[in-house]
């Protein structure tokens, strides 16, 4: 088991505020540097004020991208401090992370150019 | 430029199609001015639901932005007193005036990097002691719902000309609005520059609230912030409604409806209201099924 590191949002937004997806950029990037360290994270959610499915789906949601498979982000990834609500969010935004990138090309593909004279 | 300042009309405003249509209206009129002096004649206007003060300053950044002058003028006392209140005509002005009852949450435009001054705005303004007393979580999940609608008009709109809020409680009737306006494209738009893809407004409309679907390019998921904002309004009993470019789309315990209107509003903007008297518990739920 690879040694963890726990990496608090916190500071490295330097806020409470975790609404933007750039934001939940920083949190992605950091949480990838560890892994590339060989270390497990602990991500922990502690002194949030505002948290948002926009910020969660840069943060975590593109660690399901196909860079990580999910055997390995549930043994190197772990979440601490974090309240019922915030994890059931946490919970949705990975599912429909998993989701979008097994329908990606489905979700463009579906649908067609629906245009009428009404409108140019 | 004429010698007389220009006059246009404009009626009352609630927050429905109606109201939309009307703000869609003057904007186009508007739109015909150049480094004009416009009156914008409040006379026939009865009612301003306040919240409709975030799509009115968008239809006036536009002619601003044109290097017009607008005045607002003939206005009837209430109608004055809800706009005072809410800070819309102190650029226009007029002296601000107190919110006695503490119903508002004021109007601010803001630039679409403003997302933690955003925050901290609602934080404020969502916590104060006048506006009504709901659950903790029925306040956050309010509160996570209008930071979506923020960060996704700042992510897609291209709005330079910003982002625009206001919000208003209605004691009597249990209901407390918000609304978030951007400048920008327009889904319509955005969906043919960032996809190809041509569309009706209405459609266009449609295409965003379909899970997955978004206009994001790169490894970042999306589509699921308005999913969750649905599914809380459904639970809340509340309503929303978007407006974008021609489109109108409303979903409400009374239905959902979805149709163009006559004339394009230069912009998008989402209105929620919730019922503040519910006392459901607001847990997400894993996972819906559909």
């Amino acid at each position: 088991m690879a040694d963890r590191v726990t990496l608090k949002i916190f500071d490295i937004v330097g806020g409470p505020v975790w609404v933007s997806t750039d934001d939940g950029q920083k949190v992605f990037d950091k949480i990838v540097a560890a892994f590339k360290a060989n270390r497990a994270v602990e991500l922990s959610f502690a002194n949030r004020e505002n948290l948002i499915t926009a910020f969660l789906n840069a943060a975590i949601g593109q660690l399901y991208g196909g860079q990580y498979d999910e055997a390995f982000l549930q043994q190197h990834l772990a979440f601490a401090d974090i309240s019922d609500d915030d994890r059931a969010m946490l919970g949705r935004a990975i599912e429909n992370a998993k989701r979008y990138f097994a329908n990606q090309q489905a979700y463009d593909q579906t649908w067609q150019e629906v245009i009428d004279e009404d409108e140019e | 430029m004429t010698g007389n300042p220009a006059k246009l009309a404009l009626g009352e405003i609630r927050s429905n199609e109606l109201g939309f249509s009307r703000l869609a209206v003057l904007a186009a009129v508007l739109d015909s001015y150049l480094l004009d002096v416009v009156d914008v004649d409040f006379s026939a206007c009865t009612w301003f639901d306040a919240n409709m003060s975030a799509p009115l300053g968008v239809v006036f950044a536009h002619a601003l932005d044109n290097l017009n002058t607008l005045k607002p003028c003939g206005l009837r006392q209430g109608v004055e007193a809800i706009l005072a209140k809410n800070h819309f005509l102190t650029g226009f002005g007029f002296p601000e005036k107190a919110d006695t009852h503490g119903t508002t949450i004021p109007y601010q435009r803001f630039s679409a990097t403003d997302d933690r001054y955003f925050a901290a705005y609602l934080n404020r303004h969502l916590r104060g002691k006048d506006l009504p007393i709901m659950s903790e979580a029925l306040s956050q999940r309010f509160k996570n719902s209008i930071l979506e609608i923020f960060v996704n008009a700042a992510m897609h709109s291209d709005s330079k000309l910003g982002i625009f809020a206001c919000g208003q409680y209605f004691p009597q009737r249990n209901r407390l609005d918000f609304c978030v306006a951007d400048a920008g494209l327009g889904v319509r738009r955005k969906i043919y520059k960032e996809l190809g893809l041509k569309m009706n407004s209405d459609k266009a409309i449609e295409w965003a609230l379909q899970e997955g679907n978004t206009t994001r390019k790169g490894s970042v998921p999306g589509g699921l912030g308005l999913k969750l904002i649905r599914e809380f309004i459904a639970m809340n009993k509340g309503r929303i409604q978007i407006v974008s470019d021609r489109g109108y789309w409303e979903f409400s315990p009374q239905g959902e409806t979805l149709t163009r209107m006559d004339t394009s509003f230069p912009g998008t903007v989402i209105n929620i209201e919730i019922n503040t008297a519910d006392t459901s518990s607001y847990r997400l739920r894993a996972e819906s099924k559909n």
